[in-house]
């Protein structure tokens, strides 16, 4: 693949969804480009891309963005600030509920991807609100369809669930040979679906939600894409609600309207 | 048609008493690039009492990118307002290209508060032409404070020895503890 013809790839993708590929990406996407041209029996860039264009139904980009945008995750990943949502933010948030009865939550896992994180949320769920008078659900959305598939199965490696808990393990998983299966009502109470995060119309269906987990899924995005969806994420929250963000990224880099708050092991954003 | 939206979304981010539909029709602005639409944006921003709306403005202007967007941020620096003229300056930033050549004329503004937003936006940049222009800046003009911001950007981007050699030269124009402790700083990153 040449400079020009990754150019020309990058900005394409960039156009229909705002993940933007730099330069250095070049031949992490030049590997996933000739997959996709293998699976399709084309062996020039050029006829490829413009096939891919001119496919009405959008199902070849679909293929060559599940093949992009496949992230390793796990469950329990950054600790600390899952501790900090179970025992600071939670609370907090059901504080901000009296006089509802029975409380409802709403979280959101943006950028699920395989659907670790949004079945540790569960698992949270589940521990912290046991015998309240509490009921919750959990939206999961990524734009890659072949991780939603494999997140709604709920079937994981060894590998993913190396930092969970013995005790949460035995409760909420089933071992299947040398995999782990989640409990089906964990998966029941989790509505895993596609969506782009800059898709204007359907992000601006996303409200009431008491707090989002977006954490590693900006650094794909550019800044303009990165400050559009923060605000879509700002308009989603209920107020007062919280946005966590990987521990490596920043708000306050992006857009000055969400507060930043201190809890004891972590930062989080509020609105 | 497309005139009667335009004017209902000027309408309804000018007037509606709802946050949410402010916010909205901001967004909605974007679909509308024209100078007229971005002259109105760029308004607005000033006046809008809300962050998230403003926020909004600024995500638009940012969106639609045109050199009209970058004039019209030109013209907020000057603005009283903190919150509005950082926004114009990280708008600039985002322009990358576009924002260029507005950004060079500034450097020649009379008030040297607007030079020094031009040379923050300029210092944002991380293009080498900003690079040549900054070194300019620390070569001619005449304020400290200016001076000083260009010398501390050329510390962080300048890679060449006419850029060092800038830097170095500054204190012969000027006598200043402040800009020694800038000039000592920024060849202290050059060396790296």
């Amino acid at each position: 693949m040449t400079i020009e013809e990754f150019v020309k790839l990058r900005d394409y993708i960039y156009r229909k969804t705002g993940i933007y590929f730099e330069e250095k990406k070049l031949y992490y996407v030049e590997k996933r480009v000739k997959a996709r041209m293998r699976a399709v029996n084309l062996d020039n860039f050029r006829t490829y891309f413009a096939w891919m264009r001119f496919d009405l139904s959008g199902c070849e980009l679909q293929e060559l963005l599940n093949a992009l945008t496949v992230n390793e995750t796990y469950f329990f990943r950054e600790y600390q600030q899952l501790r900090c949502f179970a025992e600071e933010v939670l609370p907090e948030i059901l504080q901000s509920k009296n006089g509802q009865h029975p409380k409802r939550v709403r979280l959101w896992s943006a950028g699920c991807s395989t659907g670790e994180e949004a079945y540790t949320l569960a698992i949270i769920m589940r521990e912290m609100t046991k015998g309240l008078p509490v009921t919750w659900e959990i939206h999961a959305t990524d734009l890659n369809t072949d991780v939603l598939e494999q997140a709604k199965k709920g079937l994981y490696g060894g590998r993913a669930v190396k930092d969970v808990p013995d005790v949460y393990l035995a409760r909420y998983f089933r071992r299947v040979g040398e995999q782990f299966e989640v409990h089906p009502e964990l998966r029941h109470q989790i509505l895993f679906y596609r969506l782009n995060l800059l898709d204007r119309e359907n992000m601006r269906k996303m409200a009431d939600f008491d707090a989002i987990f977006c954490r590693n899924v900006l650094i794909y995005f550019d800044d303009a894409s990165r400050r559009e969806v923060a605000l879509y994420f700002y308009d989603a929250l209920r107020k007062g609600g919280f946005i966590f963000l990987g521990h490596s990224e920043s708000m306050s880099r992006i857009t000055p309207i969400f507060r930043l708050r201190k809890f004891k092991e972590a930062i989080i954003y509020q609105k | 048609m497309k005139d009667s939206q335009v004017k209902k979304l000027m309408d309804t981010l000018s007037f509606h008493p709802e946050e949410r539909e402010r916010y909205y029709a901001a967004f909605d602005l974007c679909g509308f690039p024209q100078d007229d639409v971005v002259e109105y944006l760029v308004k607005r921003l000033g006046e809008e009492k809300s962050r998230p709306v403003q926020e909004a403005i600024v995500t638009t202007l940012i969106t639609i990118g045109t050199e009209a967007v970058v004039k019209g941020c030109a013209e907020l620096l000057r603005s009283e307002d903190a919150y509005v003229r950082n926004a114009a300056v990280e708008i600039m930033r985002l322009l990358q290209r576009t924002s260029l050549g507005v950004a060079r004329k500034l450097l020649r503004d009379p008030d040297p508060d607007v030079r020094l937003f031009a040379v923050d936006v300029l210092g944002e940049l991380k293009v080498k032409e900003a690079v040549e222009l900054l070194r300019r800046v620390v070569e001619e003009d005449e304020n400290i404070n200016v001076v000083a911001a260009a010398v501390e950007y050329v510390g962080e981007m300048g890679l060449r020895s006419e850029d060092r050699e800038a830097v170095e030269k500054v204190r012969e124009r000027f006598s200043d503890p402040f800009l020694e402790y800038a000039v000592e700083e920024a060849l202290r990153k050059m060396e790296v």
